[in-house]
């Protein structure tokens, strides 16, 4: 079974310039994208059981290379890197459709696996948009996942229980970082890692135009960024245990918290 | 000339901090407090395949370089210099058989000394033969096939964890001509363990007295040249000092990484202390001798990989790294200021464990005295003499 893992390099640390309320990676080393990890680690697990071939898709400069390599030294097969000037400042949409491109251009595809979501924009769209320009079916953060003849048997985990959903292959699936423990690569598997490919290919390539992609090819227009101010208000309860819970409950009911 | 790690390099840095992370930096102020160190961890390393990855392949290693060990050491020492000293002990001693050993040497020993779980350990220190190491007492006389040794090491890194001891000891009456080397196993009769010493610097590395008494350990268990040890350990030094100045790099670099952090989160005066200009200047200068140390030590290892002599160049990295680790760790806990004092910073534990890189492995004294002597190329009144 041919899978493919859309990866994002991200900061290493994501700090954000006050002032201007922009992200900074000058300086900040880029890693993979931790959820990325998952669906690799999954990938891999995945191929253990049912064979096939691992290939990992992402956008971004030269430097994604290494990025990509990391990737491979945990047992991805070849990366095709989207590397070209003008997919720059693409929003999730553009970025969507250039890995959808990538995808449609690689043989008998049947399982897109993705991160839930990033760790520098936390968007949790790329997955949902690349199903949509594949036209296949997606299953969002997913905990588990069972491959069963031509359909995928999915335990979902949504915000105060699980879900288990079935789907025909091919299709896209986001995983959640509780997922599995991604491998941690040995010093060989580095080194077989970089004879591995990795292709460069640029927006011609795929046959993509210069308004599809990049900023010309993205609706989204960030009006505003800001780093959320942290607020923390202190407030003494004194008297009985009885009169401090009563108090703590009301306070928490007033609020909408509870 | 290129200054840049390969691709593998960068993903190698970026693994090994992961793996850092996970089993290093949150056990370093456990390692110093109950002066133990956790040897699980050389196991986990190894089937990382990250134990001394510059052994060539065919004695179990990777055939790795030596920028790669580096970045290696670097990135555990960063963490705990601790970690980093124990952590090579499992590979040194197989390394030293690799470069001094005898063919047989190598035969015999090293597939048994560097199996990714056995500790090794070297007795080189006595009471009065420090920096001069030429002037050791402890005696081995062959009877029959058998070494007899006598005498008292002291100062030994690693006492009573390792599986086998590497002594440097005479066996013949000759000052710097009557020097080997001698390995001696675990248990052996003969070998007891004396007083330990309270160390402020690197606790976890378990540090004493070790004790012959007609110790007898068969003929086979001679490395390297009989009677040439002292020229042996003086080329396996050129290699083994770079070690520790790479981990004087990694201690430093955290000692600077640890300030950054409080200089953009501790405010005095309305506004972060980074923002001082005082900090600044510590802040940058900090940098600048952790990035000249970090290539002065590359520099070195790449002449190694070259196969050219680096004497030289060795000392003045092991010098200057010891010493910048000193200095920045020193004002590490300046700029952390009431809070360097306390033990909830890792700062002191940076500060005090950096104390040992100027003194181990030849002191900043005994640098400067080879680095004069490579310049002036005048007698060095070390290497010299061995050589008469």
């Amino acid at each position: 079974m041919n899978i493919v893992v859309c990866v994002k390099q991200v900061p290493q640390e994501i700090r954000i310039n006050k002032t201007k309320g922009t992200l900074i990676r000058d300086g900040i080393k880029g890693v993979i994208n931790p959820c990325d990890k998952n669906a690799i680690e999954l990938a891999v697990t995945l191929k253990e059981k049912h064979g096939g071939k691992i290939t990992l898709v992402s956008m971004g400069p030269k430097d994604v290379e290494n990025t990509l390599t990391h990737g491979l030294a945990m047992g991805a097969d070849q990366a095709v890197l989207i590397c070209d000037r003008v997919c720059a400042g693409a929003d999730t949409l553009a970025t969507a459709f250039a890995l959808a491109t990538v995808i449609k251009k690689l043989d008998d595809v049947q399982l897109v696996l993705c991160g839930k979501e990033t760790a520098d924009s936390g968007t949790q769209h790329v997955g949902p948009q690349v199903a949509h320009y594949l036209g296949i079916p997606q299953v969002t953060y997913v905990v588990n996942l069972l491959i069963e003849g031509s359909k995928i048997r999915a335990k979902r985990q949504l915000k105060d229980e699980y879900e288990t959903v079935e789907a025909g292959l091919p299709a896209l699936v986001t995983v959640v970082k509780g997922i599995n423990e991604p491998r941690m690569p040995t010093y060989l598997d580095i080194y077989e890692a970089s004879k591995k490919d990795t292709h460069k290919w640029c927006a011609e390539d795929l046959g993509l135009k210069e308004d599809e992609v990049g900023i010309q090819g993205s609706p989204t227009r960030i009006t505003k960024v800001f780093a959320p101010e942290a607020k923390r208000e202190c407030k003494m309860l004194r008297g009985s245990i009885e009169d401090i819970s009563s108090s703590l409950a009301n306070d928490l009911k007033s609020k909408g918290l509870v | 000339m290129d200054f840049s790690y390969t691709k593998e390099q960068e993903v190698l840095k970026n693994v090994v901090r992961e793996f850092c992370d996970k089993e290093v930096a949150p056990r370093a102020a456990e390692f110093d407090r109950t002066a133990e160190f956790d040897y699980s961890i050389i196991e986990k390393l190894s089937k990382q395949g990250l134990l001394g990855v510059i052994m060539p392949k065919e004695y179990g290693g990777m055939g790795g370089s030596h920028v790669d060990q580096a970045i290696i050491c670097e990135e555990i020492g960063r963490d705990s210099l601790t970690a980093m000293v124990a952590t090579n002990m499992a590979w040194y001693m197989a390394y030293e058989c690799l470069v001094v050993g005898t063919e047989e040497n190598k035969k015999r020993w090293i597939r048994y000394l560097f199996d990714g779980k056995k500790m090794g350990a070297h007795a080189g220190t006595e009471a009065d033969a420090g920096t001069d190491a030429a002037s050791v007492r402890t005696w081995a006389k062959l009877e029959g096939d058998e070494w007899v040794i006598n005498g008292t090491k002291w100062f030994v890194s690693n006492l009573g964890k390792a599986d086998f001891y590497f002594i440097t000891l005479r066996t013949a009456d000759s000052r710097y001509g009557g020097i080997s080397t001698i390995l001696v196993e675990k248990d052996t009769p003969g070998m007891t363990i004396g007083r330990r010493v309270d160390l402020i610097s690197n606790r976890a590395i378990s540090n004493g007295e070790l004790i012959f008494e007609n110790c007898r350990v068969p003929r086979e268990n001679l490395i390297g040249r009989l009677n040439k040890g002292f020229l042996d350990m003086m080329v396996l030094y050129d290699v083994i000092r770079l070690y520790l100045a790479i981990g004087a790099v990694g201690i430093a670099r955290g000692a600077l990484e640890e300030s950054l952090k409080f200089a953009q989160e501790r405010r005095q005066f309305g506004k972060p202390v980074g923002e001082f200009q005082m900090i600044r200047a510590m802040l940058a200068d900090m940098a600048t001798e952790i990035d000249a140390a970090r290539l002065m030590t590359y520099r070195a290892l790449d002449m190694e990989e070259k196969g050219l002599r680096h004497t030289k160049e060795t000392s003045m990295a092991k010098l200057y790294a010891s010493e910048i680790a000193d200095r920045v760790t020193y004002k590490a806990v300046q700029i952390h200021g009431g809070y360097g004092l306390t033990m909830e910073f890792p700062v002191q534990r940076y500060w005090r464990d950096a104390r040992l890189c100027s003194i181990g492995e030849g002191t900043s004294e005994i640098q400067r005295l080879i680095i004069a002597a490579e310049l002036l190329k005048s007698q060095n009144i070390v290497l010299d003499s061995a050589l008469d």
